[in-house]
């Protein structure tokens, strides 16, 4: 059976940001695919590049950015070619929206709460205002806000109910593809959980896509079906998170999750990965990870390692394991 | 920007330590350089200059009296002598010292009659005064009269008498005409012009060629008459003087100016160092230490704040009495509040922040986290806030010496001001806009260079 | 071997009250306005040699303990006691002598150090609040030995390098070198790993870890994230809202906790591991204020298992095992024998 096209094609994105410095480099040959209704996890430490991912997605990008090549397909059509004007009409929000890192600060301390997601209905879709007010209830009910509470001001809600009502927001407008930056950094645990639990939920009932960008790769797990682990604005690793988890290929990868104190299980001594991310602005030739990398060869400082499929739907892009006889 | 408060700055830097160089009078004192309210030299090339028509006023060596013609009749002796001298007149004029010229009566000889005369040529437009000094001696020895009178023969050879000694016996010490020949004393234009009004233009009204001749007559009946002259000059004042003529009292503007500009970046810089350290202290310890005392400064300051500085600076003055130094301290002193508030402002960030708390569980006591956290950490904003307190220590001094309150024996540009303002002199465009242009610039020079440490300090205004 | 039953910390019924911001009249006239009660009454030990985690989530009084176990801020109430001395009430030179003694590493590893000092200064400082150190190479040494101790090396280079030069892991190595170049013996670790990216914080805390061993520390390791807690202690204590409402063993508190609140941590906490499916949160609600403190059990609004004296009466700590209490009615009373077993709660 023919296998349906992907929902969001991503194809060579290659990004700088233009600093007085230079060039930094935040996003280098990217490339994954997103499904109808599949939970994608962009995960990576600061500066890996992942944010500038999704701000490419909606356009959304500083002033400095510049896009140099690629492509961004949404069922098919280049998004980067849009116009301005196409792009706030057609996609964003209609069919692609983004609940930003610390979103509920992004809440206007003087409008109500209703009255914030009503505009954002308002301002996309061709309804009365009614017909909006009566959809914001609906959708502060499902990410399980009383909808009492739907006319106080943003100060009476906590942040996981600011959380939450900024999801609500991005639903607005029933878009195909939600896009959650770092939506529980900034939360307690247990609150944390709670969101995740309505994200998760969410996505379930409605047969959304989304793409969760954490650095968190515990938040990743339990919400993701496929991972991708970012590093120095490129690619290390893309696969299905049973996959990634059970046995991670990159040496990144590996690294990574090892990083991670587990709660469960017998406690051992972590392992770090030596040294730091590198500067964007001039990063290492070759392999970006190289100079942290335990097994890095000669190749690995010379020639950047491509992205390849190891197995089906697994991508690696390691000169080691491509090169693994029993991956290559 | 900085880079252009700093050029400004440097100008006037300059200028300041420059002035006693390129100028060489005192501000204050050096009067009567030429008219008063002479015009620049630039302003017109036809306006008379300072002409002084002797050029060996003193007599200092024999040849001195080859400048002058000397018609005799009669047999008197003229001659140079070195034993005799004009002393001067103490704490009011120099004498040349010895030199002089002596003319010699006796009576073998009988009445004789000297005329010294030295001709020039004036071609300039009519000057506003003329005057002449003379000193004379005469030593009686005998019975004889003498006589002494200062004339100037016009070019179409009308004579103007302006000083006769009128016919005496007696000896006289050394003495000059009383009153002096000047044409601004009134008696003198009433008796040559028959008109007060009248001035030098009367006395040199074209171009042309003018004499000035000294007449000494002598009468000897028995025994010898010695008179003696030094210290002859005598002077057409100029109408245009310097770069910018001359103020009420014929003190050069161009010197004042120049001299202007390190008194006020004295005041400007010490007033502001004042109130910027004052700020500091109470700021600091208002911020850090906190409880009754940051009560009890914070509302001295508000107190201090509701008062209007410049009536208040007025009062002061008048009670205190206007110098240089109770100005720089009261403006120091009633500047202080702003920058204390900022200061504490930045102190209260500070002492919350974690690197100062990690001081403290090191073991750090008050004095030791002023010193080494604190202060370092506000001394940007301190730099910053001097620099733009000068204009406004500036501005104030001037204000108060435009009033007429600053330092009466410093000429400031304020004061400047205030003598245009004062003598009416509005319309000599050059001696009013120089002072205020100078104020303005400097002032600015001060504010471009504090908002470009603004920026350089505070990294979050920086454009990216 | 490393861990004596010696009590170097001992914390006895602290209680830290700040006062509320009310109007000028109001806080002339009135002395016991409303106030957020940030620590209300705890008490605890920490054995020489041992690393002690406290947990729990924002506003639960956790990082107000560190700073006043160090007497950063005052106690409003309580003892603290050091080796069996009282410092709660020391005076200024008295408690500055016991500042050698006891060190704190803060969470933020840019804001701890000055930007304005070189990295030279920044760990030299204590040494000259203390007098240490005849003459500047001596310092110099001590310095150098502390650089080299965190794995900053060479330290030559470090030395006259400003904090905004270092990278985080780097900021907060320094940080520690500070803390420990006075040799204290025991340290506040507050949140040392939370800002920093993922890679590194594996670094920092295994230096910790080294560090405790090399140089006989004792840790009072505050938390929020429970897998660096169960990494890094031995005995936890959970906070809630200023009460300790659990101690215990890391490992027993963490696999088999036994207070409603621990158990709903445990079960929200995601791991990084995708085959293990979490079971769902029994608990509604967020944590209030610590103005708004509950009355009874401050836990009783959101339990699930709360009956009628949890809203009245405020439970102390229980121990249900040995060295593993937990502040819950619901142990006192199956203790008792007035409710069975199948009503306590576990994972």
């Amino acid at each position: 059976m023919k296998r349906m096209p992907p929902l969001l094609e991503v194809k060579d994105l290659i990004m700088y940001y233009e600093t007085m410095k230079g060039d930094v480099k935040a996003v280098d040959d990217v490339r994954f695919t997103l499904e109808k209704g599949e939970a994608l996890g962009l995960a990576g430490e600061s500066g890996c590049g992942k944010t500038s991912v999704a701000l490419a997605m909606l356009k959304i990008l500083p002033y400095n950015a510049k896009i140099f090549s690629g492509e961004i397909l949404l069922s098919g059509v280049n998004i980067l070619t849009l116009s301005d004007e196409e792009i706030r009409k057609k996609v964003r929000w209609k069919r692609i929206s983004m609940v930003p890192q610390a979103a509920m600060n992004a809440l206007n301390p003087v409008f109500r709460v209703s009255e914030q997601i009503t505009e954002a209905i308002i301002l996309h879709e061709q309804v009365s205002e009614n017909e909006a007010k009566k959809r914001t209830l609906e959708l502060l009910e499902r990410v399980g806000i009383d909808p009492s509470r739907a006319d106080h001001y943003p100060h009476e809600f906590s942040g996981g109910m600011k959380q939450r009502a900024m999801i609500a927001m991005a639903l607005a407008c029933n878009p195909e593809i939600i896009i959650a930056d770092e939506p529980t950094t900034a939360l307690d645990v247990i609150v944390q959980g709670q969101v995740l639990k309505v994200i998760k939920t969410l996505q379930r009932e409605l047969g959304l896509s989304m793409i969760l960008i954490s650095h968190d790769l515990s938040v990743v797990a339990q919400t993701c079906d496929r991972s991708i682990i970012m590093y120095a604005g490129k690619i290390a690793e893309d696969a299905s998170t049973e996959e990634l988890f059970a046995e991670p290929l990159h040496p990144y990868s590996i690294g990574l999750i090892g990083a991670f104190p587990s709660l469960i299980g017998e406690r051992k001594r972590l392992e770090s990965i030596r040294g730091s991310p590198p500067n964007l602005l001039d990063p290492p030739p070759g392999c970006r990870f190289h100079p942290r990398c335990p097994y890095a060869r000669e190749i690995c400082s010379v020639e950047v390692p491509p992205l390849l499929e190891t197995h089906k739907r697994h991508y690696v892009s390691c000169h080691m394991v491509n090169k693994h006889p029993k991956y290559s | 920007m900085g880079m252009a408060g700093l050029g400004l700055l440097l100008f006037f830097a300059v200028m300041a330590i420059s002035a006693p160089s390129l100028t060489p009078y005192d501000p204050q004192y050096t009067m009567q350089l030429a008219s008063s309210r002479a015009k620049p030299e630039w302003l017109d090339p036809r306006l008379p200059r300072n002409t002084l028509i002797i050029s060996d006023p003193g007599f200092s060596s024999t040849r001195s009296l080859e400048e002058w013609t000397i018609f005799e009749e009669g047999s008197s002796a003229v001659s140079w002598s070195d034993q005799e001298g004009y002393p001067g007149i103490p704490l009011i004029e120099e004498g040349s010292g010895l030199g002089s010229f002596q003319l010699t009566s006796n009576s073998l000889r009988g009445n004789s009659t000297i005329l010294m005369e030295k001709a020039f040529h004036y071609q300039s437009s009519p000057p506003r005064r003329f005057s002449v000094h003379m000193a004379y001696k005469v030593i009686v020895e005998g019975n004889a009269t003498w006589n002494i009178q200062v004339w100037v023969r016009q070019t179409d050879n009308v004579v103007l008498g302006f000083w006769n000694s009128s016919t005496k016996s007696g000896s006289v010490d050394w003495s000059i005409p009383k009153p002096e020949i000047d044409t601004n004393d009134a008696s003198l234009r009433f008796r040559l012009f028959k008109d007060i009004l009248a001035d030098a233009t009367r006395v040199f009204p074209v171009q042309g060629n003018y004499t000035l001749v000294i007449m000494v007559q002598t009468n000897v009946e028995s025994g010898t008459v010695n008179i003696y002259l030094d210290d002859v000059s005598a002077r057409i004042w100029g109408e245009a003087f310097g770069y910018l003529g001359t103020d009420n009292y014929g003190r050069d503007i161009f010197t004042q100016l120049m001299h202007g500009s390190r008194i006020s970046i004295i005041i400007g810089t010490f007033s502001a160092i004042i109130a910027v350290l004052l700020g500091l202290i109470v700021g600091l310890v208002s911020g850090y230490i906190g409880g009754w005392l940051d009560e009890l400064l914070m509302r001295s300051n508000d107190i201090l704040l509701t008062i209007p500085g410049l009536p208040f600076l007025i009062v002061l003055t008048a009670v205190i009495g206007p110098s240089i130094w109770s100005v720089i301290i009261l403006i120091g002193l009633l500047g202080w509040m702003g920058i204390a508030r900022l200061i504490r402002s930045q102190v209260l960030s500070l002492k919350s922040k974690a690197f100062v708390e990690a001081s403290r569980a090191s073991g750090a006591g008050t004095w030791h986290i002023i010193r080494k956290h604190l202060i370092p950490n506000v001394m940007t904003m301190a730099y910053t806030q001097l620099a733009l307190t000068v204009p406004g220590a500036i501005v104030t001094e001037a204000a108060l010496s435009f009033l007429g309150l600053g330092d009466p024996f410093l000429q400031t540009w304020g004061k400047m001001l205030h003598d245009v303002q004062y003598y009416g002199a509005v319309a000599e465009w050059w001696w009013a806009v120089p002072p205020g242009i100078c104020i303005a610039s400097l002032s600015m020079a001060f504010v471009l260079i504090g908002y470009a440490l603004d920026d350089i300090f505070n990294p979050r205004l920086r454009k990216r | 071997m490393l861990m004596s039953n010696r009590e170097l910390i001992r914390v006895v019924d602290l209680h830290k009250y700040f006062p509320v911001q009310t109007g000028f009249i109001s806080s002339l006239t009135s002395r016991d306005g409303p106030s957020v009660k940030a620590i209300d009454g705890i008490s605890f030990s920490i054995r020489q040699g041992e690393i002690f985690g406290l947990v729990g989530e924002s506003g639960c009084g956790k990082t107000t303990t560190g700073r006043t176990i160090l007497r950063l801020i005052e106690p409003t109430q309580g003892k603290i006691y050091f080796d069996d001395v009282e410092i709660t009430k020391l005076k200024k030179d008295e408690l500055k002598k016991y500042r050698r003694e006891m060190q704190i590493i803060l969470q933020d590893p840019f804001e701890s150090l000055n930007p304005k000092m070189t990295i030279r200064d920044l760990v030299v400082e204590p040494l000259e609040i203390h007098g240490i150190g005849e003459n500047e190479s001596e310092k110099k040494e001590l310095v150098m030995n502390a650089l080299e101790e965190v794995q900053l090396t060479p330290p030559e280079d470090f030395l006259f390098r400003y904090p905004h030069e270092l990278s985080g892991g780097q900021r907060q190595r320094v940080a520690i070198a500070r803390a420990l170049i006075l040799r204290p013996r025991f340290v506040v670790a507050d949140e040392p790993v939370s800002m920093l990216d993922v890679s590194i914080r594996t670094e920092v805390l295994n230096l910790m870890l080294d560090l405790k061993t090399k140089l006989g520390l004792t840790y009072l390791f505050i938390t929020h994230d429970l897998a660096i807690a169960k990494y890094m202690s031995e005995d936890i204590g959970v906070m809630y809202l200023g009460k300790i409402i659990e101690y215990g063993n890391v490992y027993e508190v963490i696999h088999d906790p036994d207070h409603p609140y621990t158990q709903a941590l445990m079960v929200a906490v995601p791991v990084a591991d995708a085959r293990i499916k979490r079971p769902d949160i029994p608990i509604k609600g967020e944590t209030p204020q610590p103005i708004n403190i509950p009355k009874g059990c401050r836990f009783s609004p959101r339990c699930p298992y709360a009956f009628e004296r949890c809203y009245r009466e405020v439970p102390e700590l229980f121990e249900v095992e040995p060295g593993h209490g937990a502040a819950c009615f619901l142990y006192e009373e199956f203790h008792s024998g007035r409710i069975e077993r199948g009503r306590i709660p576990s994972l």
